[in-house]
């Protein structure tokens, strides 16, 4: 009995070191920035506390993984142009960016722009980050070719000349891929944005602290905090129990739970969820099946079913978030697509579903639980074609990368990110050898009107190629756009002001947002 | 002496194939988990997919192109000479991440099991008292509750009532007192039910003994005879649970604190699987069946310590 009295006496003071153990070991686990300099005087509107569900970065340097997208949201990193809240092209740390000819354009930088070191930006300094990021950032060179040449023209000035033309390039400055940093000192690297990160605890939580000197005034919050909260249900209850002042991302499902003290925000994103077709092989060899399949899907029953209703439904291969003219290719229209599935030959059978020389017309539809609606929209998608006799089976599959990458699919879920610039999407899921454009699809009147959208650089002519591409979609479906899933954004009401939802959610933080006492 | 040598030798070799066997297992359940972990790493932000080129750049920096038996090799054989490899992820060593992880996690396992233990043991031995009160009614069902509900879904009840309405504890989980308690209960509870229910159990199976009847025969007070005669005879009989015990407060903190956010090794492992970052992944399992061991071991010990039976049977084996 004593001998069990010591044991657990013992057992207490061993909790007790390793209590005063944990406590010291609170502060060795955090990357910090050498560049952070404190502000002598304290802001009353204190510290932003921000849930979010998404990973924070690995580091601090953004020349490293998506560090830069982090970077941007969270208003650390800044690019030389930006996109609005109603998606146009703006100066951002350009004063303004203009084409001298065909392949060269002029960038005017901002004066007395300041790094978080003291240091004014110059051109020079762009020079360096655009090698930094061609250098250590794969996706940089699908923006802005890698064998661009940057001159120095003085201090202020610098051209960017490309081997070809290239119009996109005002809308490319906006990539976060080209955040302008100086290379990393230490795994840090120096940013220009209104708050400067000064910690980064991996998987936990970034911290930002404003920054003195930031070229565009003051920003509104002293610091800001970002935690990763990995469950979406807890993340709800630390904003009401007040242990944070913002949740990002939140899920549709949980939105519609969220009690009335709660201040919800939803705009739809520049994400686009779409089925991909296998165009190489039967049954989407046939371009009536694909035009069928475009006219046979309901995404405003999809967009409820899934999104609670959040969000908003495609009908090209744009999402209308983006503000460019949209040609309404992909619209529901049941007997349509049941004239064409009937020209093509897929009879109507005794069972309801429909076939062609014995052949019935089913397909597999890989989906991925990456995104939660992703495989709910497959399921829906599924119902919705049995009624006009297709049969899908939905497959979900943990990597999808794998799938698509070696052709292996009849249809898939797939997702991305869209830009405001309209050669972007067009160049990444429709053009031959394109990164997303996994099945092989080739359209000549596209692949044309690609490269003249590439060509030019008047915004103008650009949007009307757009609309030529986008009635070649409507004509030779590849893709099956659906949705654009919505950016919702939770706080208390009353708590924050200054704060505009962006359908781009890399520009979470502005400089105007801040906490109310 | 030479036998207690030899039984502990064995217990280490044994100890040692087991662990070698859940590397073994660990290493092929997690590469046959599907997901390619090079595109898995570059796309952890949920960003855009990575360029092919990318992918197969990563693999081949990860090793991950290299024969199956070979990757195995290097791992383990790294392992062996102290060197647990870098996170696929931040690059860091893996040592490291675990040394910064470690405190919080056995902070609350510790916590969790003071309140097991100072809960379970009261709660069992008032229930064989009062045997078939109200109380020990109570306990039997909160003994269910306790085993039945799982722990995340009583966690997110808790956070709704002791963070978001009451506001008297944080939602989120932290390395302090206050931060960890919520996690700590939850933790502790399915101990509490099947710990509680043991200590009545062993409680009524020992005052029902012969010695007990005689003690009480001869006039020894009810309180002398459960704190003189059975509680030593209950404690030996609760060290191989107990040891059992912590090495599942341990290794159960992984759902705990994935939903308390709370920075502990669990919840550095689930965010590794979700990834695919083996060499933080694999070492979690290693340690996993490495707790596990090493409670036998002290089972084992604890029970030759508190035993005299054992104690006899030992030295009537040996001399």
């Amino acid at each position: 009995m004593r001998r069990f009295g010591a044991q657990l006496l013992g057992l207490i003071l061993l909790i007790q070191l390793l209590i005063a153990c944990g406590t010291a070991s609170e502060t060795a686990q955090t990357i910090t920035s050498t560049n952070a300099t404190s502000e002598q005087t304290a802001n009353p509107n204190g510290v932003l506390r921000i849930g979010t569900g998404i990973n924070l970065p690995v580091g601090l340097d953004v020349a490293q993984g998506s560090t830069g997208y982090n970077m941007v949201t969270y208003g650390a990193g800044e690019t030389l142009m930006r996109f609005t809240v109603d998606n146009k092209l703006e100066p951002w740390l350009a004063e303004s960016v203009s084409a001298l000819d065909a392949t060269t354009w002029q960038i005017k930088l901002r004066q007395g722009v300041r790094f978080h070191d003291g240091s004014e930006l110059k051109a020079s300094d762009v020079v360096t980050s655009f090698n930094s990021s061609w250098q250590n950032l794969s996706a940089a060179k699908n923006f802005i070719p890698a064998d661009s040449k940057t001159t120095v023209i003085d201090d202020y000035t610098l051209n960017l000349s490309t081997s070809q033309a290239e119009g996109s390039i005002p809308y490319s400055l906006a990539n976060w891929n080209f955040v302008i940093h100086k290379p990393a000192v230490n795994g840090v690297s120096v940013l220009t944005g209104m708050y400067q990160p000064i910690s980064l605890e991996k998987d936990q939580e970034l911290v930002l602290e404003r920054f003195a000197n930031y070229w565009d005034g003051q920003a509104g919050l002293q610091k800001i905090s970002v935690k990763k909260i990995p469950d979406a249900n807890a993340r709800a209850l630390a904003l009401q129990s007040g242990d944070l002042d913002m949740l990002t991302n939140v899920a549709p499902d949980l939105a519609s739970g969220i009690p009335v003290d709660i201040e919800l925000q939803s705009v739809a994103g520049t994400r686009m969820h779409y089925v991909m077709l296998d165009s190489a092989n039967p049954p989407f060899d046939d371009r009536l099946v694909r035009q069928a399949i475009t006219l046979a899907i309901d995404r405003q029953a999809l967009l409820q079913a899934t999104l609670d209703g959040q969000g908003a439904v495609a009908t090209n291969l744009y999402p209308a978030s983006v503000g460019i003219e949209l040609v309404e290719a992909q619209i529901f229209d049941p007997a349509q697509a049941a004239t064409l599935l009937d020209q093509a030959g897929w009879i109507v059978g005794s069972d309801g579903m429909r076939s062609k020389n014995g052949q019935a017309l089913a397909f597999t539809l890989h989906s991925y639980p990456g995104r939660a609606e992703i495989t709910l929209m497959a399921i829906a998608i599924q119902a919705q074609l049995k009624e006009l006799g297709i049969a899908v089976e939905v497959k979900e599959v943990t990597d999808i990368g794998e799938i698509v990458e070696k052709g292996n699919f009849n249809a898939s879920m797939y997702s991305i990110g869209t830009s405001p610039d309209p050669q972007y999407t067009v160049g990444t899921t429709l053009i031959k050898g394109a990164a997303y454009n996994y099945a092989g699809y080739s359209n000549p009147a596209i692949e044309s009107a690609f490269a003249e959208l590439r060509a030019e650089q008047d915004h103008a002519k650009r949007i009307a190629i757009a609309k030529r591409i986008q009635t070649e979609v409507k004509n030779d479906p590849v893709n099956i756009y659906l949705a654009s899933p919505p950016l919702i954004t939770a706080y208390r009401k009353g708590s924050l002001s200054g704060y505009v939802p962006n359908p781009n959610d890399v520009y979470l933080i502005t400089k105007e947002l801040k906490l109310n006492q | 002496m030479s036998s207690l040598l030899r039984q502990i030798a064995g217990r280490l070799l044994s100890g040692l194939i087991v662990l070698w066997m859940v590397s073994v297992l660990a290493f092929l359940i997690i590469h046959a988990a599907p997901g390619d972990p090079a595109r898995m790493l570059l796309n952890a932000n949920g960003l855009d997919a990575p360029p092919v080129e990318a992918v197969e750049a990563k693999r081949r920096e990860l090793g991950l192109d290299q024969p199956l038996l070979k990757q195995y090799s290097n791992w383990i054989g790294g392992i062996v000479q102290g060197n647990f490899g870098s996170s696929y992820h931040s690059g860091k060593p893996v040592w490291l991440m675990y040394r910064e992880r470690l405190p919080a996690t056995l902070l609350m396992a510790g916590l969790a099991l003071m309140l097991s233990l100072s809960i379970a043991i009261p709660l069992g031995l008032l229930s064989a008292i009062k045997r078939h009160s109200l109380l020990d009614h109570a306990a039997q069902l909160l003994a269910v509750i306790g085993a039945a509900i799982p722990g995340f879904w009583i966690g997110l009840v808790l956070i709704l009532v002791f963070a978001a309405k009451l506001r008297w504890l944080p939602a989120l989980g932290s390395a302090t007192f206050k931060g960890m308690l919520l996690p700590a209960i939850i933790l502790a509870l399915p101990n509490i039910a099947l710990t509680s229910r043991l200590v009545r159990a062993t409680t009524l199976d020992v005052l029902n003994q012969q010695y007990i009847v005689t003690a009480r025969a001869k006039g020894r007070s009810e309180h002398g005879l459960l704190f003189a005669h059975a509680l030593p005879n209950v404690a030996a009989s609760l060290i191989t649970p107990i040891s059992l015990e912590i090495a599942f407060l341990l290794t159960g903190t992984v759902i705990i604190e994935h939903v308390f956010a709370y920075p502990g090794i669990g919840r550095m492992a689930v965010e590794a699987a979700l990834i695919g970052d083996m060499p933080v992944l694999g070492l979690a399992v290693l340690i996993a069946g490495g707790i596990y061991v090493i409670a036998n071991w002290c089972a084992d010990l604890g029970m030759a310590a508190l035993d005299p039976r054992l104690r006899q049977h030992r030295q009537s084996s040996t001399g």
